[in-house]
């Protein structure tokens, strides 16, 4: 316990040093714990605007990106008639810009679709929605797009170069969905030159254990199409993986650096106190002791910036979710192996910057430090 | 047990053996072929003029050092190996250098409980055993001071106290008294020999000043790496 306090008070009497220390560990952790809780987030919501009440879902094979996936609406009438299968729901993805947002991401999606079932109607009603009828130019908008664009139900909005007629207000539990445009499968194929086809198509099941024999007579019958179920489909989708690994990197790199500020404030406790080293070695303290004292010293550390770095990440991600621009964009849930991956990274960021102090404080010879410092 | 005792009190606290000991690869001979023996409770000084190998010997007395040949032996044990020579440090021998070599912005009682830590002593037991040596040097009301707040002899009075904490049965000092005014010298000595009777410690003390050599149990004189 002396011992643990002697490395207190080391740490107290160079104050400025552990904080600039600690900063490094702290923006280590900032960084990693928001950049990959906002891009798993981001993950999790499109995982979420994919699978839409589904177990399953079919896109062309060998395309890398869902925007250039084309499912032709004849093969999912013939999966919907497939055994095992209750629904099949279209849906084409498309991005147009407008002048209040550069991104608008426009959903084509069948009349009946759950995504508009499900979601809470602020302005009109799914029913009276469908009671409509086609009428070729009627859109749906979420919560956040209907905000930006200003519009309401009944008026007629810009979307990229053509003018539609708001039939209906939603909000879902998705910020991309809240910004986005729902139009009406043909409406949305013609808009985007793509008749016929969708981006994807999402599988409920009659019985989800039976996901696996579904799959197989799927991809037997249409060799172009490719069918994953929801987590394997998270696991497997490139554009996915591109973000999991990058926001990792982020992560790592960021501690990289706060390891290397961890090893730059040790190794000045080090050299700045050698003679210190010293005193400690001639009153009894063995090599081993004084590593231990700079490896503790830079636990501390480590642990000051996990402690200041998470409380700081909540804070920054809490204050991300509530600003207007990003409302609903951001999922602020902290993942608690997240966590426990930032701890760990950072206790190792802290062992190894000391690694090399503490080797050249072991190797201090207490007779010569003392003649001669 | 009071064969063990019997045994520990006739072997000799210090006995150094043909020391040897050069510098700057063997270039610079400091120590040739030295020996020395101390007896138990005794105060030996240790005269002679900068450079004559004083402080190295006590070094290497106190196991901060190791001799290239020859051996020395602290309460029988032979201080061959780092392990050893650390074990000596910790438990058998209290080192007080000239320059006090305390940690400046740490207070009296920090600095005097380091000691305690490296054998991971209980603290309660440690503030008891500093304590009672604060009283007995006279700084009892200092204790919560830094050590750059007090004057050179309280900081030397504090290097005793710290020298002391484990319970030493020897006593090294390498010119405790060198940095000091002459007042404050013979009561930083007179210190010095209350302790080496009260608690029964032997000492060996390095020193320029003849004075004090003189009213030591034995003075030796040390020129060109040997003892006269």
């Amino acid at each position: 316990m002396q011992f643990v306090q002697l490395a207190i008070l080391n740490l107290r009497r160079h104050l400025i040093r552990t904080l600039i220390g600690g900063a490094g560990i702290t923006f280590g952790v900032i960084a990693m714990l928001c950049v990959v809780t906002i891009l798993q987030g981001a993950v999790r919501m499109f995982e979420r605007i994919l699978s839409s009440d589904s177990e399953m879902i079919i896109f062309e094979r060998n395309v890398s990106d869902l925007f250039f996936s084309n499912v032709p609406e004849d093969s999912i009438r013939e999966i919907n008639q497939l055994e095992g299968i209750a629904r099949v729901e279209p849906a084409l993805f498309g991005i147009v810009s407008s002048e209040e947002s550069p991104v608008v991401t426009c959903f084509g999606i069948s009349r009946q679709s759950t995504r508009l079932s499900q979601a809470t109607w602020l302005e009109g009603s799914h029913q009276q929605f469908l009671d409509q009828g086609d009428q070729g130019n009627q859109v749906v908008l979420g919560k956040r797009a209907a905000n930006f664009m200003e519009a309401t139900m009944g008026e007629e909005v810009v979307v990229g170069h053509q003018r539609f007629r708001v039939a209906g207000i939603i909000e879902t539990k998705n910020g991309f969905e809240d910004g986005g445009v729902f139009m009406p499968l043909a409406v949305c194929q013609k808009y985007f030159h793509k008749e016929g086809v969708a981006s994807v198509a999402t599988v409920k099941l009659l019985d989800k254990s039976r996901a696996s024999e579904v799959k197989r007579i799927i991809e037997a019958q249409f060799p172009n199409l490719i069918a994953l179920e929801n987590e394997e489909f998270s696991q497997n989708y490139s554009q996915f993986r591109i973000l999991k690994i990058t926001s990792w990197l982020v992560g790592g790199i960021a501690f990289l650096l706060g390891g290397l500020s961890v090893a730059n404030t040790m190794i000045l406790a080090v050299f700045g106190r050698i003679r210190e080293i010293a005193i400690l070695r001639v009153n009894g303290f063995s090599r081993q002791q004084v590593a231990g004292l700079i490896f503790g010293e830079s636990l501390l550390v480590a642990l000051m910036g996990v402690l200041v770095g998470t409380f700081l990440s909540v804070g920054a991600l809490h204050l991300l979710k509530s600003l207007p621009t990003l409302q609903g964009y951001i999922d602020t849930r902290l993942d608690p192996l997240l966590l426990l991956a930032a701890m760990g990274m950072a206790f190792v960021t802290g062992l190894a910057g000391a690694l090399y102090p503490a080797y050249y404080a072991m190797k201090i010879r207490p007779a010569d430090a003392l003649r001669f410092e | 047990m009071l064969c063990v005792l019997n045994k520990k009190m006739t072997v000799d606290p210090i006995n150094v053996s043909n020391v040897t000991k050069s510098f700057d690869g063997g270039k610079v001979s400091v120590l040739r072929d030295v020996s020395l023996r101390v007896v138990r409770g005794k105060l030996v000084s240790l005269c002679g003029p900068s450079g004559c190998g004083k402080s190295t010997l006590l070094q290497i007395i106190a196991g901060i050092e190791g001799a290239d040949t020859g051996q020395v032996f602290v309460e029988g044990v032979s201080l061959e190996n780092e392990a050893k020579r650390l074990h000596a440090l910790r438990h058998k021998i209290g080192f007080i250098f000239q320059l006090h070599n305390l940690i400046a912005d740490l207070t009296m009682e920090e600095n005097c409980l380091i000691p305690s830590i490296a054998i991971g002593k209980d603290r309660g037991e440690a503030l008891d055993r500093f304590h009672e040596l604060a009283n007995r040097i006279g700084l009892e009301k200092r204790t919560r001071h830094r050590i750059q707040d007090l004057s050179g002899g309280e900081r030397q009075r504090v290097a005793i106290c710290r020298a002391l904490m484990n319970r030493p049965s020897i006593i090294v000092a390498d010119e405790p008294t060198g940095a000091l005014d002459q007042k404050t010298s013979w009561s930083v000595f007179g210190l010095l020999c209350d302790l080496v009777v009260s608690d029964q410690v032997t000492m060996i003390m390095a020193t320029h000043d003849q004075n004090l050599a003189k009213s030591s149990d034995r003075m030796l004189s040390m020129r060109d790496g040997v003892i006269e």
